[in-house]
């Protein structure tokens, strides 16, 4: 039974047209009591946060009081936008498409929709500006760049609500602080509009809640319950867990038995990579020729949208997809669901279960198959989690800056801005509501002209100050703006043009591929791309050229992304599993052989202590310390010992994380750690050694893309050789010393210490393990520390080693052929 | 006989053409006619980006270049300083440079004996107002002094710039990539000198063309220069 609680006030029911309900009769079904309220909400003109389970009928509820009121409304003459829908997917917007037209063309609805993506046709955009439907369903960005038209407050003027749906999915992240600020700058263009947000369960409403209704009110709540729990399990493969990594090829028979037994399958990786590899091992021992998919991001359009239409139709058994298809969607026919990997949080499992199973009172059933043992423990703590009804719970942050700078120049392209007005507007998005007037100066003399301490020449301009507030400068400054909205940088990346054969002249786009990628590739390499195998031909015209190569074993696309972290939440849960093997009941028989093989030939780590190893692996000395903290402390400890390693001249080379382990690696052995694993360590200077990191000039690289200062894609420019490799290194290197204080750099400061370490965590956690470190020497790794060796992602640490590894380069240069040569060359002169 | 010293800031070695130091900080030396040279400073390319990219980039780039030429001249006080070509991003770059910056130029030029501009593809003019001699080319001894790769005399070794190159360097535990002097027995290629320059690897065929037989490449570290054959 369904069960609505109010967390403020008595909500009534609305009045819904006898027209609707009989509609909803005819379906079989019938109006509930959390859609009437909406319809009320509406009337009153409350902000209001929906969240329901996945198959609710949640999205309808969103629409409801839309649909009722244009019908009732007076005879729409001239067409204005009346409800504008903001989605975090593409994808998700057909989907909503499809689904409303059925009831608007049932009840002989007057009304018009139109879709905005990134996928929309010029022409139709063009048609969109002119005459807007009643409903547009669109994208953050999307409605950013629709915003940038000088048209704006005129086209949104008579907007009289916005459904934001999905709003657990990026509300608390960069892009949930851009789309906070284009709903602050849509209540100045039509202060009237009501704000519903939908969102799946999560652990904290009322946070969801003051993001939506911005500073001024947060937003009311209806939460509806009643769940029907997931069937979860975990599958018992026929061949081992491999140690590491996180390949599902020892179970692609397994997961193929799976997909036998299902209508439509929905298996879902982590990383596109992933994706594009498991298909390929999948229609290797296809016997049965099912037909099998395969999803993500990179593929075009075109391709995505075929893949949309068979699984909707249900022609499709099994679709392989990355998170691109886990929200909103639709499936009536999908019965199940695999997880490959590691669920990494328990919202985040539960929204992909969600698609399985639509309907609300039968249970959605999903198979998750974790790729190594320690993600098998992963997997039984979030299937308890999922029992006992604990939702992660999402950090809602400050509002990052660089959007800031974004958003003033999108300000600026639409028309003129005042810089008290503009203040005024920002801080009433929630994520902004404590920005600082100095800090704001500061934001908006980057946007004008760089703010730069030197200005040694002064033409440049983005914005211009007139008597009556900024503009953009010019219309090459507008159109480049826009070109580069978003706050998702992702890596450059090249357009995949698949050719019949070597000698075709002509071929047509199935997707893209970074850059970084390519650049390794040489003629002939063949590599996964679209669910076939492609070998590289060229590049021309800005494109990968590439034809079906013969079914071989394919260098898989190494794309960056998906390197999600794990909710702390889980985190302990693994850390109070793996201590005791009282909780190992639960856990497949491989995995509780696994933790014994740990148990036997080191330790079990301590619930309430710290367990570190130490081994000589290959050529190098490793130190693991399982911390089971998260990520941002073990970057942080990261930072810290090594810095205190350099100094003690262990030459450390570079370190990785996971969410359960540090793991550094030296040239010179670690025999004790408790001058390593001590509270005074925080007493390093860490700012010299952070700053120079590569990991605070990736996140520069971001920054510098959203606030303008470089770019994605350079309009109309083919970028040379040279230019791609004059990086933002070089920018921030020579920013750090002529003009350390610059906003940018404070930017990248501040987000490394807010967002990828937690030293105020670290301290309190080096204080309650002092005293109890388990410090272990041992032959080689143990069955616990194989899986943190395997983590990909390196921090290199710029110190010693990186002089000693130059110096091991040149001096045996593979096998000191090398100094001879060099001798050679000398000598040959000397002759 | 010479034997290269590794792990130092500097490389001091014999050619055909005759002695050469090589330094970690982009530049190599000539002690014969104390004349030290650097490559593609690239002055303005900050301000070029900018006004061509549109983007509020910040400008220091030239007054870095600037400070790390200066440091040299310092260590090694030569008689004669050549810029081996494409000094200037673009022909306009004379323009843009910050009246501080172009006089700052000319006091380095002044505080040595001879400062040549060799010429290059970006810089085909020098600013007019600035000081040294402008040169297409020029020859100390048997070495050939250029922008573009050109041969030199039987015996002789060119010296060059305008290829940019890097050098990757894989060992098992991390890649490096570094700026490198590229060179087989009868050339030498320059590292490029300014501070927003980026490189060419040396496996691509714009510089690998240019090299015969036998190669050697001279990685640039954060602290010192480090040999590697090819």
């Amino acid at each position: 039974m369904l069960d609505t609680s109010q967390t403020d006030k008595r909500l009534r029911e609305g009045v819904v047209p006898q027209l609707f309900d009989n509609w909803f009769e005819k379906q079989g079904w019938s109006i509930r009591g959390y859609q009437r309220e909406m319809v009320s909400a509406f009337e009153r003109g409350d902000d209001t946060l929906l969240i329901a389970p996945t198959g609710g009928g949640k999205t309808l509820a969103g629409f409801l009081p839309s649909l009722i009121d244009i019908h009732s409304g007076p005879k729409n003459t001239n067409s204005a936008l009346h409800t504008l829908y903001i989605s975090p997917l593409r994808a998700l917007t057909n989907d909503i498409e499809r689904n409303l037209a059925r009831p608007v063309r049932d009840l002989g609805l007057p009304i018009t929709m139109g879709i905005r993506t990134g996928d929309t046709k010029p022409y139709h955009r063009k048609k969109q500006q002119t005459v807007p439907p009643d409903i547009l369903l669109t994208t953050p960005e999307s409605l950013m760049l629709l915003l940038s038209y000088e048209n704006a407050p005129a086209y949104f003027a008579s907007l009289k609500c916005v459904v934001i749906d999905e709003l657990h999915s990026f509300a608390t992240n960069k892009r949930g602080d851009f789309t906070s600020l284009a709903l602050a700058r849509l209540k100045t263009l039509a202060p009237d509009h009501i704000r519903f947000g939908l969102s799946a369960t999560i652990a904290e409403p009322k946070k969801a809640a003051d993001w939506l209704g911005g500073t001024a009110r947060a937003a009311e709540i209806i939460e509806v319950k009643g769940d029907t729990p997931p069937h979860l399990e975990i599958i018992e493969p026929e061949s081992q867990f491999p140690l590491g990594g996180h390949s599902a090829r020892f179970a692609v028979k397994d997961i193929y038995r799976k997909i036998l037994t299902a209508k439509t399958a929905i298996v879902f990786v982590n990383t596109r990579a992933q994706a594009e590899l498991l298909f390929q091992q999948l229609w290797k021992i296809n016997e049965s020729n099912l037909s099998i998919g395969v999803y993500h991001g990179s593929l075009s359009r075109e391709r995505r949208q075929k893949t949309e239409n068979l699984i909707a139709s249900g022609q499709m058994r099994a679709v392989v997809s990355t998170s691109a298809l886990e929200m909103g969607i639709d499936w009536g026919d999908v019965d199940l669901i695999l997880q490959i990997g590691a669920p990494k949080g328990v919202s985040r499992l539960l929204q992909r279960i969600g698609r399985s199973n639509h309907r609300m009172d039968e249970p959605s059933k999903a198979i998750l198959v974790p790729t190594n043992p320690l993600e098998a423990v992963e997997c039984a703590v979030a299937i308890e989690a999922i029992r006992t009804g604990h939702r992660d719970g999402d950090v809602y942050r400050r509002g990052s800056m660089d959007v800031v700078i974004q958003y003033l120049v999108n300000r600026a392209c639409s028309g003129k801005i005042k810089k008290r007005e503009a203040l005024k507007e920002i801080r009433s998005a929630s994520p902004y509501r404590h920005l600082g007037k100095a800090d704001f100066d500061e934001l908006l003399a980057f946007a004008e002209d760089g703010g730069y301490a030197l200005k040694n020449y002064s033409r440049f301009q983005r914005l211009k100050p007139t008597s009556k507030g900024y503009t953009i400068a010019s219309n090459q400054q507008a159109r480049r703006h826009r070109m580069n909205i978003g706050t998702i940088v992702e890596f450059a990346k090249l357009k995949v043009r698949r050719m019949a054969s070597p000698k075709s002249k002509r071929g047509r786009i199935i997707g893209e591929i970074e850059e970084k990628f390519v650049i390794n590739l040489r003629p002939g390499d063949t590599f996964a791309f679209g669910g076939e195998v492609l070998a590289y031909q060229g590049i021309r015209e800005m494109a990968v050229e590439a034809y079906p190569a013969p079914r071989s074993r394919p260098r898989i696309p190494a794309y960056a992304g998906g390197m999600m972290p794990l909710s702390s939440y889980l985190a302990e849960g693994v850390k109070e599993v793996l201590s005791d093997p009282q909780n190992w009941q639960g856990l497949p028989q491989q995995v509780q052989n696994w933790l014994r093989l740990q148990k036997d030939f080191s330790e079990l780590p301590d619930h309430h202590g710290v367990l570190a190893e130490a081994f000589f692996d290959r050529q190098d000395h490793v130190l693991v310390v399982h911390t089971f903290e998260g990520r941002k402390v073990n970057n942080a400890l990261g930072f810290l010992i090594t810095k205190r390693m350099e100094k003690k001249g262990l030459k450390p080379v570079n370190f990785t994380i996971t969410d359960y382990a540090l793991t550094i690696t030296t040239l010179n052995p670690v025999n004790n750690i408790s001058d390593l694993l001590t509270p005074n360590i925080l007493d390093e200077d860490l700012e010299n050694w952070i700053v120079n990191s590569p990991m605070v000039k990736r996140s520069f690289r971001k920054i510098a893309t959203i606030a303008g200062l470089t770019e994605q894609r350079l309009p109309g420019q083919q970028r040379t050789m040279k230019q791609v490799t004059f990086s933002t290194d070089l920018i921030y290197d020579v920013l750090i010393k002529y003009d350390p204080d610059h906003i940018l750099l404070r930017i990248a400061r501040e987000e490394a210490e807010n967002d990828l370490l937690d030293i105020g965590r670290l301290r309190h956690w080096l204080k309650e393990v002092r005293n109890q470190t388990v410090f272990r020497t041992l032959p080689h790794a143990s069955p616990l520390s194989i899986p943190a060796m395997m983590q990909i992602g390196r921090e290199p640490i710029r110190g010693e080693a990186e002089a000693q590894m130059l110096m091991e380069a040149s001096r045996d240069n593979r096998g000191n052929a090398m100094l001879e040569k060099v001798q050679d060359f000398v000598d040959s002169r000397v002759k | 006989m010479s034997i290269p010293e590794l792990n130092k800031t500097r490389l001091e070695f014999l050619t055909q053409a005759g002695q050469i130091v090589l330094d970690y900080r982009k530049a190599a030396f000539l002690p014969q006619c104390e004349t030290l040279l650097v490559a593609d400073l690239h002055f303005e390319k900050g301000s070029y980006l900018q006004a061509n990219g549109l983007a509020p980039l910040p400008t220091y780039d030239t007054a870095d270049t600037i400070e790390r030429l200066t440091d040299l001249i310092a260590i090694y006080r030569p008689k004669r300083v050549a810029a081996l070509g494409d000094s200037f991003h673009d022909t306009a770059a004379g323009d843009r440079l910050s009246k501080t910056d172009f006089n700052t130029i000319n006091r380095i030029v002044e505080s040595v004996s001879d400062f040549v501009w060799i010429l290059g593809n970006h810089d085909p003019d020098i600013p007019i107002g600035l000081a040294g001699m402008q040169e297409d080319h020029m020859e100390c001894g048997k070495f050939l002094l250029t922008h573009l790769p050109t041969n030199p005399i039987k015996g002789g070794v060119n010296i060059c710039g305008h290829l940019h190159p890097k050098i990757r360097i894989t060992t098992r535990r991390r890649t490096q990539i570094r700026p490198c002097f590229a060179s087989s027995s009868a050339r030498i290629i320059l590292p490029s000198f300014g501070a927003y320059t980026g490189g060419l690897n040396i496996d691509h065929s714009a510089i690998s063309k240019e090299l015969i037989g036998e190669r050697c490449y001279f990685a640039v570290g954060r602290d010192g220069i480090y040999a590697l054959s090819g």
